[in-house]
């Protein structure tokens, strides 16, 4: 079992990586880097944040009391050395993907994690938009496979932290593009603008937390196009900075659709499971209806093909 | 409960401290964007609804636009947000209620949790009256539709 030398470690590395964001905000003030601050947005992070740390402090058991009882049940023993923390991190990483990719993929899971994508900004202070409710989404029984096969829960606990550590510099624009086997590999700042926008292009892409080659083998992967920038929040923005309406909102919005009256028992489940944007009527958004509706409009907008189009190019050529 | 409220601690101390460098780089609420013509208020809007047309009135305060949006697709309401802009079309159901208050302005409630009210200062008493009576049209509906599917249950 690692030392509690290592959670001391995490900890402290948390605090100095949080001092990044003043850093940030410190070089965009003065040597101009690309980051863009708000007021209210920054600080309505900080209270969620602060809320998040609270609830993960008082419903954290749920998480670590899973893992236990599977860990007392496992399958094997492994020992705490280098190589099974590697493959510990490795695994846990594939486990953050399926989390991910979950979260985004049904509504009730997305209700707890839509909270990290409820800023309009792109800053590292994104990062402390945190949910609330992680803890009993059921999510955390994902992190029960590794403890049943062996790993000791507070192997798994750091190779959770090291990875969501690492998931804290990739949250800006200051930094553009990494070397290429660099991005090839690994998260970097620019899959994740593209994990964190609107444009119906990017919706639902680019899930991983360290390694990119899970997207890469699932074929969740899409690249940052620098012709279209990010748009940074949700497919409907929040018009608040309320930290309590931030953190819950989904969750009144599904409460409102459950207790509608009129649906059939199934239409309820699929307003509490299917994709975000799934309505009975058809009225409102998945992802796959606003790429549809996109990719639509920009056929639509595409200049015709024939002699018309050649016309168009010959008069750019002879244009002055 | 000592280590949480450590944690909650040095979380509230740095978030105070980047928002005193915040305040220092001079990002205020008063560089907040104003819209400076109906036309600005559309090409925002075109923003999220690329394909969108119509007539826009900017609020008082530049911040807000309504849109009267064309070939009957509705009502398009553009609102500042710190230092973006928030697009969204209403629909029935969208809007809780409308009144009219003093010092020009109406104040619109939605059936929205993350987006619960605007108030929107309309400068010209006729502009005022004909957006009350159109936005009271469409939380008409929200009701009407309520009742249909209370009734239907």
């Amino acid at each position: 079992m690692p030392d509690p030398f290592y959670t001391q470690v995490v900890s402290l590395v948390q605090l100095v990586i949080l001092l990044l964001i003043p850093l940030e905000i410190l070089l965009a003030a003065t040597v101009r880097i690309r980051a863009e601050y708000e007021l209210r947005d920054t600080l309505a992070s900080v209270l969620v944040s602060a809320g998040s740390i609270y609830f993960w402090g008082v419903l954290g058991w749920l998480f670590m009391g899973g893992v236990f009882f599977a860990y007392a049940h496992r399958l094997f023993n492994v020992p705490f050395t280098w190589w099974s923390l590697l493959i510990a991190f490795v695994l846990d990483d594939g486990r953050y993907y399926l989390w991910h990719r979950v979260s985004h993929r049904s509504r009730w899971f997305w209700a707890s994690h839509v909270v990290h994508h409820s800023s309009q900004h792109f800053n590292l202070s994104v990062n402390l938009r945190q949910s609330w409710t992680s803890q009993f989404s059921g999510l955390t029984l994902l992190n029960v496979p590794l403890a049943f096969l062996g790993f000791h829960p507070a192997t798994i606990g750091l190779a959770f932290s090291v990875n969501l550590l690492y998931q804290f510099w990739i949250h800006t624009e200051a930094i553009d593009r990494m070397p290429r086997w660099f991005e090839w590999l690994l998260n970097t700042p620019s899959h994740h603008r593209v994990h964190h926008a609107r444009n119906p292009r990017y919706l639902d892409a680019n899930y991983a937390g360290v390694f990119m080659i899970w997207d890469r083998l699932f074929g969740t992967f899409v690249a940052e196009d620098r012709e279209e920038p990010a748009r940074y929040g949700l497919v409907r923005d929040l018009t608040t900075f309320n930290p309590v309406r931030i953190a819950i909102h989904e969750y009144v919005a599904i409460a409102r659709d459950l207790l509608r009256p009129g649906l059939t028992l199934r239409q309820r489940f699929a307003y509490l499971l299917a994709p975000p944007g799934w309505s009975h009527d058809g009225t409102r958004y998945t992802t796959a209806r606003l790429r549809a509706a996109e990719a639509a409009r920009r056929e639509r907008s595409r200049p015709p093909a024939g002699p018309l189009a050649a016309e168009g190019v010959q008069s750019l050529l002879v244009a002055p | 409960m000592l280590e949480l409220s450590i944690a909650i601690g040095a979380n509230l101390l740095i978030g105070a401290l980047a928002a005193l460098l915040i305040l220092r780089a001079g990002n205020r609420r008063a560089q907040e964007p104003r819209l400076a013509d109906p036309g600005a208020a559309l090409e925002l809007f075109r923003d999220r609804f690329p394909e969108a047309a119509g007539v826009a009135t900017i609020t008082a305060d530049g911040r807000n636009a309504l849109i009267e949006l064309r070939g009957g697709s509705g009502i398009g309401l553009l609102q500042g947000h710190g230092l973006r802009w928030n697009a969204r079309v209403l629909e029935p159901g969208d809007l809780a209620s409308v009144r009219a208050c003093a010092a020009s302005a109406l104040r619109l409630k939605f059936a929205d949790y993350g987006g619960p009210r605007a108030s929107l200062s309309l400068a010209h008493p006729d502009e005022r009256s004909a957006w009350l009576a159109r936005l009271q049209v469409l939380a008409g509906s929200t009701r009407r539709q309520r009742e249909g599917s209370l009734h239907h249950a």
